[in-house]
């Protein structure tokens, strides 16, 4: 039974962790899933909030045990005080674990060494350069709007069968 | 030299050496990341040249390395000997980033070039297959398969506009291009390095005024360099050496080094 309550403890850790830093299922639904309010919004939960939430969590586990420890399910003993003490420091040590990813996150990246981003982004980018997809006719011939008979003479737009144009009129010739 | 300055000489050789197997690092790497995008892409260049600009990048920053440490750490020391030995010092840097420079530009001019010869065998097969008239099929007799023609066709005299093949256009647009700057540039760094030399001359001399047997040489070397640009583009091409570019250039060239210069001027009876 207690294996089962601290393995449970530390999968709600970690998605609580997890979706403080937006890694997991949105902030918001997971804090009210402790009964904890947020204010919402994009980007990493607030310090605060995440503290509440830890703090629910350690006042359910604490009173599952309790219950555990008044059905006569477990019994006291130095493993029941060890997690005791896991609960007793676990909101400020893990609101601490939390701040500190927050730091490290703004903190700038490592630079690059290596070239293999250069040429990954180039053959990224190529792929979305709008002439990759472009197809059009080689070759071409102006037929006359007007009976469709093929141009004959270079430079000259008038049908010699039919007199019409051999180039469509309209508004953007106007 | 004493010792102290040969172990200070020693040890800026070391630093300049470590950039320079840096460069050698980096386009080995950039060997494989070319082949990558040529079996991607083999008849597009853009991704290669969007790739170049980007390490352009990277070995820019190879070179402030070099300054940097000059600048913040080196010059001083060299300063604390006497004029000569501050010389030996800005020389190896000097010459440490020409080397860089024409090593980069040479390596990328040679990958450019190799892009567009994997494209021949394409670029032929394109320009050997038959371009059929639009309206009855029969074969037209196109001039020049690598460039747009108005074509009326021999059999039932139909108009056609032709367009070559995107293979043919780049081979003979940007691979020309390439081709004729693979030829010339060494020329260019062969140019650099002599500037150089002469500036050491005129500073063993106390900045003397460089000769105009210097000057006419470093004509010729221009020259040099643009009419093998433009002779390697109108062999690719079959066509006529464009003389006017060659003159084009050299105009600006003779305007800005040469005609500024009051002892040329009047050893040219200018």
């Amino acid at each position: 039974m207690l294996d089962q309550l601290t393995e449970q403890l530390s999968e709600h850790v970690e998605y609580v962790f997890r979706s403080a830093r937006g890694d997991g299922a949105a902030w918001p639904e997971a804090a009210q899933h402790y009964g904890v309010a947020s204010v919402g919004g994009d980007g990493p939960a607030p310090v605060d909030e995440v503290r509440a939430v830890f703090e629910e969590l350690v006042r359910r586990a604490g009173a599952h045990l309790e219950q555990l420890l008044a059905s006569g399910q477990v019994e006291g003993g130095p493993r029941v005080e060890g997690i005791g003490r896991r609960l007793g420091d676990l909101p400020a040590r893990e609101t601490a674990r939390y701040e500190q990813a927050r730091v490290d996150a703004l903190a700038p990246k490592k630079a690059d060494v290596g070239v293999a981003s250069i040429f990954a982004n180039a053959a990224k980018t190529a792929a979305n350069n709008p002439w990759a997809s472009l197809t059009f006719d080689r070759q071409l011939t102006q037929h006359c709007a007007s009976c469709g008979a093929p141009q004959r003479q270079e430079r000259e737009f008038q049908c010699e069968y039919c007199g019409g144009d051999v180039f469509r009129r309209g508004s953007d010739f106007e | 030299m004493n010792a102290e300055e040969k172990a200070l000489v020693d040890r800026w050789r070391g630093f300049l050496s470590k950039i320079d197997e840096r460069l050698d690092e980096i386009i080995q790497e950039c060997e494989a990341g070319v082949q990558g995008l040529t079996a991607q892409a083999p008849d597009d260049p853009m991704p290669i040249s969007q790739a170049m600009t980007g390490l352009d990048y990277r070995i820019r920053q190879l070179d402030d390395k070099i300054e940097e440490t000059w600048d913040g750490q080196v010059e001083a020391k060299f300063s604390d000997g006497d004029g000569a030995f501050f010389d030996v010092g800005l020389d190896m840097r000097r010459d440490a980033e020409l080397a860089l420079e024409a090593k980069w530009t040479l390596w990328k001019a040679k990958a450019m070039g190799d892009f567009f010869r994997q494209m021949w065998p394409r670029t032929q097969a394109a320009m050997a297959a038959p371009i059929p008239c639009t309206q009855c099929g029969s074969p037209l007799s196109v001039p020049t398969p690598h460039e747009s023609h108005t074509v009326t066709c021999a059999s039932c005299g139909t108009v056609n506009q032709v367009i070559p093949h995107t293979c043919i256009q780049q081979y003979f647009g940007g691979g020309v291009q390439a081709f004729a700057e693979e030829r010339a540039l060494p020329i260019r760094f062969e140019i650099e390095r002599f500037r150089e030399e002469v500036d050491r001359w005129r500073r063993a001399r106390d900045w003397a005024p460089e000769t105009i047997e210097s000057m006419d040489r470093w004509h010729d070397m221009e020259l040099n360099y643009w009419r093998t640009f433009s002779e390697m583009k109108a062999q690719l091409l079959n066509a006529p050496v464009d003389e006017e570019f060659i003159e084009s250039r050299m105009s600006y060239f003779r305007k800005y080094n040469l005609e500024n210069d009051q002892r040329w001027r009047k050893a040219k009876g200018l």
